[in-house]
């Protein structure tokens, strides 16, 4: 009868370790995570808003972050800007998945001087630099409204809406392919139909850099938050998308533009890591 | 005036449309002025954009369960009248929806047009006939100019970035931006006559494949440039625009209320 039960605990806790090596796999296996954060623009005038995109990748996870949050209370004592994490509720662990998320914030300097800007949880941080320069917040040198492209990418491009003559604000919306693939840094992965391979991203956060020429900003993109009526065409052509209202807003690269003039400019998309995703040569369309 | 967006832009875009329906072995031309395509029997067709002038290039949008080739014969487009003419009248099972586009030749005087089948499916479904309207006149000059960006409170996250041209030729050019992720180009727009609204085509531009590597997003070239509607803008303010899209059949998509981001 001992035996009995004995053996039964044996099996009772055969199974809840079988059970809690499945279900919570990171206490288990290796957990790993890593922070990297991106600065828009990382020098300019006091005053000048910056945006902050900090990325956090975690793979075999049990808990990730929801949202961060942004501690300025040291930043005349020690010239630091800390952020930190808020973490959500525990539900289940996942075993060999990786979670990437993009959370972004805005701090304006209003003193000249530089500040670092750091993001810890645990054994993952990442810092960042910013810096402020006395002056007047930098304008613009060219008019650069219109719809830009790279004659060697007919078929994609940007789109500048710029108040020039008055605000000096500046609207990006750059539009792109995929190859109906799945697009990065995004959770859960979304798949596009293979014949909807067109993506747009807003540019957020603009500023005017250096001497005027350069317009920098963080890349975000949208998840809409409703179906659309219309339905998608297994095959051929019809409007598979329609308006509907966002439910996020992602940011996944930096976009610095540099305007040799009115009519010339050189746009380079910058992943949080710090590689290029790509350079394009760019043109105003004339008509 | 310049003529209408024949310019790079679209003329670039285009030519890619044109030459990979060449490409296609069930579109194209026989050489007796009949293009040859695919169809469908009990199919929908219309025309892309429903509402144009004479000069405005103008696509047949074709939609249903199956595919079969036919022809389309312009040969009565004095009568504003096009001919849909099936070769066979096999009959499809219909266990999907196909649709294509396909460009229109010929010259188009001003009026109502009809669009006809020959023929019904074996199983005796009518193939249903559509039509559309060319324009009295030439395009309109606009009332104002409505480069910017504009967004439906609504549906916030979605909207419109619209160009005017800057050298006085009222060409526009429109990106419709949607929440999902893909995007539309808003071309051959057209000022209506008085100057308060336009018609267009609502293009998808399909990029070549393994255009972007590691499956990240990348300026890529158009290799397709699709006519999936025709849109209708009218201003109702100068901060306010109605926006309506219409699929190849003239029905009702979708529509905005768009209002103007200031800034």
């Amino acid at each position: 009868m001992m035996k009995s039960k004995i053996q039964k605990l044996l099996s009772g806790a055969a199974i809840f370790l079988v059970v809690y090596t499945l279900y919570f796999p990171s206490i288990v296996y290796a957990y790993s995570s890593a922070i990297s954060m991106t600065v828009v623009p990382e020098s300019a005038p006091i005053n000048t808003p910056r945006t902050i995109s900090v990325t956090y990748a975690v793979q075999n996870f049990c808990n990730y972050p929801t949202a961060i949050t942004l501690d300025s209370s040291m930043v005349d004592t020690n010239g630091t800007l800390s952020i930190g994490f808020d973490y959500g509720v525990l539900l289940i662990c996942a075993l060999s998945f990786n979670r990437t998320q993009t959370f972004v914030t805005t701090y304006t300097p209003v003193k000249a001087g530089d500040l670092t800007v750091r993001a810890r949880d645990g054994d993952a941080s990442a810092t960042a630099l910013i810096k402020t320069v006395d002056g007047p917040r930098i304008r613009s040198k060219f008019d650069v409204t219109g719809l830009w492209w790279d004659p060697s990418t007919s078929g994609s491009g940007l789109s500048i809406i710029h108040s020039y003559s008055t605000t000096d604000v500046a609207v990006v919306s750059w539009y792109a392919h995929t190859n109906g693939a799945v697009v990065p840094y995004e959770f859960p992965p979304q798949r596009l139909p293979p014949t909807l391979s067109a993506r747009w991203f807003s540019v957020q956060g603009l500023q005017w850099t250096e001497d005027g020429s350069v317009l920098e900003g963080g890349a975000a993109y949208t998840v809409g938050g409703s179906t659309c009526p219309v339905p998608l065409l297994p095959m051929g052509v019809g409007l598979a998308d329609c308006p509907s209202k966002s439910s996020t807003l992602t940011a996944f690269a930096r976009l610095r533009i540099k305007f040799e003039s009115a009519k010339k400019a050189r746009a380079e998309a910058i992943l949080p890591d710090g590689k290029t995703l790509f350079i394009a040569n760019i043109v105003p369309f004339d008509f | 005036m310049k003529k209408i967006p024949g310019a790079a832009f679209a003329a670039v875009l285009l030519c890619c449309t044109l030459s990979a329906q060449a490409d296609d072995p069930t579109a194209g031309s026989d050489g007796n002025g009949l293009a040859k395509f695919t169809r469908t029997s009990n199919w929908t067709v219309g025309v892309i954009p429903y509402a144009s002038f004479s000069t405005t290039p103008k696509f047949l949008y074709l939609t249903g369960p199956c595919l079969k080739p036919v022809d389309i014969d312009l040969s009565r487009l004095s009568i504003r009248r096009i001919d849909v003419r099936a070769n066979e009248l096999l009959d499809c099972a219909p266990n999907g929806t196909a649709s294509l586009t396909v460009p229109l030749t010929g010259t188009y005087l001003p009026g109502s047009y009809s669009v006809f089948s020959t023929g019904t499916s074996r199983a005796g479904a009518p193939l249903i006939f559509g039509g559309f309207e060319v324009l009295n006149g030439a395009p309109g000059k606009p009332t104002m100019n409505i480069t910017g960006l504009w967004y439906d409170p609504a549906t916030t996250g979605s909207g419109v970035s619209f160009v005017q041209s800057k050298s006085g030729s009222n060409i526009v050019f429109g990106t419709w931006f949607m929440a999902g992720g893909s995007w539309y180009s808003l071309q051959q727009l057209e000022w209506n006559a008085a100057g308060d609204g336009l018609e267009g085509v609502a293009f998808e531009v399909q990029s070549k494949t393994a255009a972007c590597p590691n499956a990240t997003p990348c300026p890529a070239a158009a290799q397709t440039l699709v006519p999936v509607g025709s849109v209708s803008i009218k201003i109702k303010g100068p901060n306010d625009i109605y926006i309506q899209a219409f699929d190849g059949t003239h029905q009702s998509a979708f529509a905005s209320n768009l209002t103007k981001l200031l800034f």
